[in-house]
């Protein structure tokens, strides 16, 4: 079975079953120290399928661009939801994304009759949810999110880097390397950072 | 409809299913129930809907399997399937094809009806 009908399997169930606007929701940046939580919502178009569609973490990043510029055109809705540093701090880094995600849902102004998310439980959306572990490596819809929402986070940190240079933040997107943690020592943390985090939280500290 | 037909069935389903995906078609469901009836496989080729009938006849002697869908079952594949067409594509273009399946013939028409 070809890796594009293998991720189908699920629609295909759900589309037999009658359901006919189907999404899927996938997140990214859940462990930078910077940067905030995205969330992708897409409805994708059963007669505009796209070959190609995999978790976005098994694409090149130049594959990757070229997706999420073919799932833009051809899908029936796409959201984008975001949770500044500010909410992850305030919430954690767990309701930050849900509340990326309920707003991502939002975003795509359709009311879905299923949500497919990735791992993780929404509730309070009064529509039915199905929660698939490993979701963006098993289900068109939610690859197709995760695509989404890793384009869109790192094209924002690249925008933060042009804003604020000291820390890296185009090369490492707000992830812990040797090098965003050598400036943290050193400038402290910016506006962007999740102060709650640990490491964000002992730079804090030592200045 | 006896349990065995019932497999028959499905079997048939499942041969035909397979049959269109190595053609290149795109599985969009199976056995999809509508109000009014049921589509035994939907399909996508190309950017057209392809409604399929899967037709399974154990002997010829009183026609072939092709004959077998008869005017009244296309009537009502035309109406479930419009109606199914006009919530998920409205300018989709929609086309009836049937898997015949006569004992281990099976035979692939195009726009059938």
């Amino acid at each position: 079975m070809s890796r594009d009908r293998e991720l189908a399997a699920r629609e295909i169930e759900l589309r037999s079953g009658g359901f006919t606007i189907i999404a899927g929701i996938d997140e990214a940046g859940r462990g930078p120290l910077a940067g905030p939580v995205v969330a992708a919502c897409t409805v994708l178009n059963a007669l505009l399928p796209i070959s190609g569609i995999d978790d976005s973490k098994r694409l090149t990043p130049k594959r990757r661009a070229a997706l999420a510029l073919e799932i833009r055109l051809h899908a029936a809705a796409c959201g984008i939801g975001i949770a500044a540093p500010e909410e992850i701090d305030a919430l954690n880094i767990y309701r930050a994304t849900q509340l990326a995600m309920r707003r991502a849902l939002e975003a795509t102004g359709l009311r879905p009759e299923i949500v497919l998310v990735d791992a993780m439980p929404l509730p309070g959306l009064g529509l039915p949810v199905e929660s698939i572990v490993g979701g963006d490596a098993r289900c068109t819809a939610i690859a197709a999110a995760s695509i989404l929402a890793k384009e869109h986070r790192d094209a924002l940190l690249r925008d933060l880097d042009a804003i604020d240079p000291r820390y890296g933040f185009a090369r490492h997107k707000g992830y812990g390397t040797p090098e965003h943690l050598e400036a943290l020592r050193r400038y402290g943390p910016s506006p962007y950072h999740r102060r709650s985090f640990a490491p964000v939280a002992q730079a804090m500290e030592r200045r | 409809m006896s349990r065995r037909r019932q497999e028959l069935g499905r079997a048939g389903e499942a041969r035909a299913e397979s049959l269109l995906s190595k053609a290149g078609y795109r599985l969009l469901a199976r056995n999809l129930r509508l109000p009014g009836g049921e589509i035994d496989l939907l399909f996508l080729d190309g950017s057209t809907l392809v409604v399929v009938e899967v037709k399974r006849r154990e002997s010829s002697g009183f026609g072939s399997a092709l004959a077998a869908v008869g005017r009244s079952k296309r009537a009502t594949l035309r109406r479930i399937a419009a109606d199914y067409a006009q919530i998920v594509a409205p300018h989709a273009c929609v086309r009836f094809d049937i898997v015949a399946i006569d004992g281990e013939r099976m035979t692939h028409h195009r726009n059938a009806f």
